[in-house]
């Protein structure tokens, strides 16, 4: 499959009253035509920021991208003016927001606002523009999509808003869904729905999609290659099968044994010490190496992101060559008991 | 079994949203509805239920932040609400203490943390000067944090932290029941094992019992004893926890299992979901006979006019559906 958007050497800081932090450091990825891509990680971790500097619509100041070019095919987005970007958003980009609460805009019918896309991309008279924005609504299963385009986005519940949001994403078939949480303030049984929605738009359309979430729950169930990120680089990535079986970096196997499993009976769950960096201190050398209970005296400095299988990479001095613990972590012996 | 800590026989809340200019009400939300159970000393009680289906509301009207509209509370066999049992309600309301979902919105921003453990010692008339001082030590250390803790004010610690505090705050009073109120909805995935772990560890050194409320349907998997399922305003199912995840009987619970994501791709790929239409009806206007009829695949003609009450169907294992009898 051929790679429709890659990111290399991304780096955004924020300038905030305290200083200036690192939000994303040196953050290399692609996503090929067709492919879901995870990114995980807790507050802080940068994924969120790396998802805004795709779109371009970091709050710039205060943020900054202060090294990196994104490429969308052979498009460089990073060097393109507002003007053009407002080509690419939405007609080939789109985004999903955590809050559609927040996201749409509370006076104007929702009608209007999925009709915008049509008329801003497509060119389309108002009365036709309303008619596709009725389709799009039917499209995302929402009933009586007719008397919904008249309603404000208060007169819906949560979950209908969110896939009002998914509409308006979807409207102009984009090559590309950045979904940042879009399920974190949805009850469950109506998660369950939108993961469904979008994983039955990824198979039928062959829309990409990159899922950030902290829910490793919520990213099996749809994504194909998962990133783990944890202040602001990142420190695996895989496959999603193997990653969740044969995690090769330590973060990743605490996040995985600190959730409990909905299927199995209640074994003890493995906590992280300590808490996630502040941003304005982040540890030299490795980042997790405070937290880490295989800290060695190499952790002081910073490992390199090592290839160690079939698009597996991890970032973590255990995985290094000359580790005497290589083999042994390759094979999942080290971290898993 | 011995006898319970606490019993709660057909607690029904009503908050009134508007009223008629005569006083009378005009629109209503019956957030409880006739709910009845038992916490059994020592045990950990799991409420799970979505947004609005009335578990927070529960939850307060057990602390006795709100007054029940009907039904009663009887803690170790007191009724909390009775006026006779006023002179006495001070000393049962200390011993059930509530942990709060935001460890942001529950603490006083401009109190110490010293002040804000101390607050109920001195309420309480606990301890005295320098024992007071060795209590919130020990409460501090109890909880996994260091004695210079005391001086910081709540904006100066982390969200982990800050419920750890919370903690602390609850075992002030020695209580015997804490109501965890979504206590880590709030907290990164790292730091909620942290706490379930410390959780789970005051458990055994206190002997204490909870009552444990979360949306979070694996945790309340991992920490509990039993499990009650709620579904706009009304228990539909109450079992032992591995009966309750193996053997749902009532469809909302089922459809609920199966909606929550296992962090596994080999399991997902091959997963069957139940998918519910629609949302969840609005609780001012829910709907007739048995509240989840219009969602339910078995939904018969029964259903849309009588109310299921719950039942037992095995030995501990109570639904409320007209399919399960």
């Amino acid at each position: 499959m051929p790679v429709l958007l890659e990111v290399r050497d991304l780096s955004v800081t924020f300038h905030t009253y305290a200083g200036t932090v690192l939000a994303v450091n040196n953050v290399n990825f692609s996503i090929n035509q067709g492919e879901t891509l995870g990114i995980v990680g807790e507050s802080g971790c940068g994924k969120s920021a790396t998802a805004q500097a795709i779109m371009g619509i970091l709050p710039q100041p205060p943020a900054e991208v202060i090294n990196g070019h994104i490429y969308l095919n052979t498009t460089e987005l990073t060097a393109l003016s507002e003007k053009e970007l407002q080509q690419i958003r939405g007609k080939k980009i789109s985004m999903i927001f955590q809050d559609p609460m927040t996201a749409l805009n509370p006076v104007l019918t929702i009608g209007l606002q999925i009709a915008e896309m049509f008329m801003q991309h497509q060119h389309l008279a108002h009365q036709d523009a309303l008619r596709l924005a009725e389709k799009a609504l039917q499209s995302v299963d929402i009933p009586a999509p007719k008397a919904r385009l008249e309603q404000y986005p208060h007169q819906l519940s949560g979950g209908m808003r969110q896939r009002v949001m998914i509409a308006m994403a979807l409207a102009c078939q984009p090559q590309l869904i950045i979904a940042d949480e879009p399920t974190t303030a949805l009850d469950v049984t109506i998660q369950a729905q939108i993961i469904d929605l979008l994983r039955s738009k990824n198979q039928n359309s062959g829309t990409s999609i990159i899922l950030i979430s902290h829910d490793l729950g919520v990213i099996a169930s749809l994504c194909q290659r998962v990133l783990i990120m944890y202040a602001g680089e990142i420190i695996e990535s895989a496959q999603a099968i193997d990653l969740y079986h044969k995690p090769a970096h330590p973060y990743t196997y605490g996040l995985l044994q600190s959730v409990p499993r909905p299927d199995r009976k209640n074994q003890g769950l493995l906590s992280i010490a300590g808490q996630p960096p502040n941003l304005f201190s982040i540890p030299s050398g490795c980042s997790f190496g405070p937290r880490c209970p295989y800290a060695m005296e190499i952790c002081r400095q910073k490992p390199a992101l090592l290839p160690i299988g079939e698009q597996h990479f991890t970032r973590c001095w255990l995985a290094h060559p000359g580790s005497p613990n290589r083999q042994k972590l390759l094979q999942g012996g080290l971290l898993i008991k | 079994m011995n006898n319970p800590i606490l019993s709660v026989d057909h607690l029904s809340k009503i908050f009134v949203l508007h009223r008629t200019f005569l006083g009378g009400a005009a629109a209503s939300v019956k957030a409880i509805d006739s709910v009845s159970f038992s916490i059994f000393p020592g045990e950990t009680f799991g409420l799970v239920g979505e947004t609005g289906c009335g578990k927070s509301t529960l939850a307060r009207t057990i602390a006795g932040l709100y007054q029940p509209t009907d039904g009663k509370v009887l803690f170790k066999g007191h009724n909390l609400h009775a006026p006779q049992e006023k002179h006495n309600s001070i000393v049962f309301k200390r011993q059930i203490q509530m942990i709060f979902q935001d460890p942001y919105a529950s603490l006083n921003p401009r109190m110490t943390i010293r002040d804000i453990i101390e607050e109920p010692l001195s309420i309480h008339k606990l301890a005295k000067g320098k024992e007071k001082e060795a209590r919130i030590s020990s409460l501090l250390h109890q909880v996994g944090l260091n004695a210079e803790y005391g001086s910081r004010f709540p904006h100066e610690c982390s969200g982990g932290q800050r419920q750890r505090v919370g903690i602390a705050r609850a075992l002030a009073v020695n209580p015997e029941l804490i109501i965890c109120d979504e206590p880590i909805s709030a907290l990164d995935v790292s730091i909620q094992a942290q706490v379930i772990n410390l959780l789970e560890q005051l458990q055994t050194e206190l002997g204490l019992t909870y009552l444990f409320i979360a949306h979070d349907l694996s945790m309340v998997r991992h920490i509990s004893t039993r499990v009650a399922v709620m579904y706009l305003g009304s228990l539909v199912e109450l079992a032992p926890t591995e009966e309750l995840y193996s053997q749902p009987l009532h469809p909302y619970t089922q459809a609920l299992l199966s909606a929550i994501p296992i962090p596994d791709p080999a399991i997902e790929a091959h997963r069957n979901r139940i998918l519910l239409p629609g949302d969840i009806p609005s609780p001012l206007d829910p709907p007739s006979g048995c509240k989840f009829h219009n969602r339910c695949r078995y939904a018969m003609p029964i259903c849309q006019k009588i109310s299921p009450e719950l039942t037992a169907t095995d030995l501990n294992h109570y639904t409320a559906c007209h399919l399960v009898k």
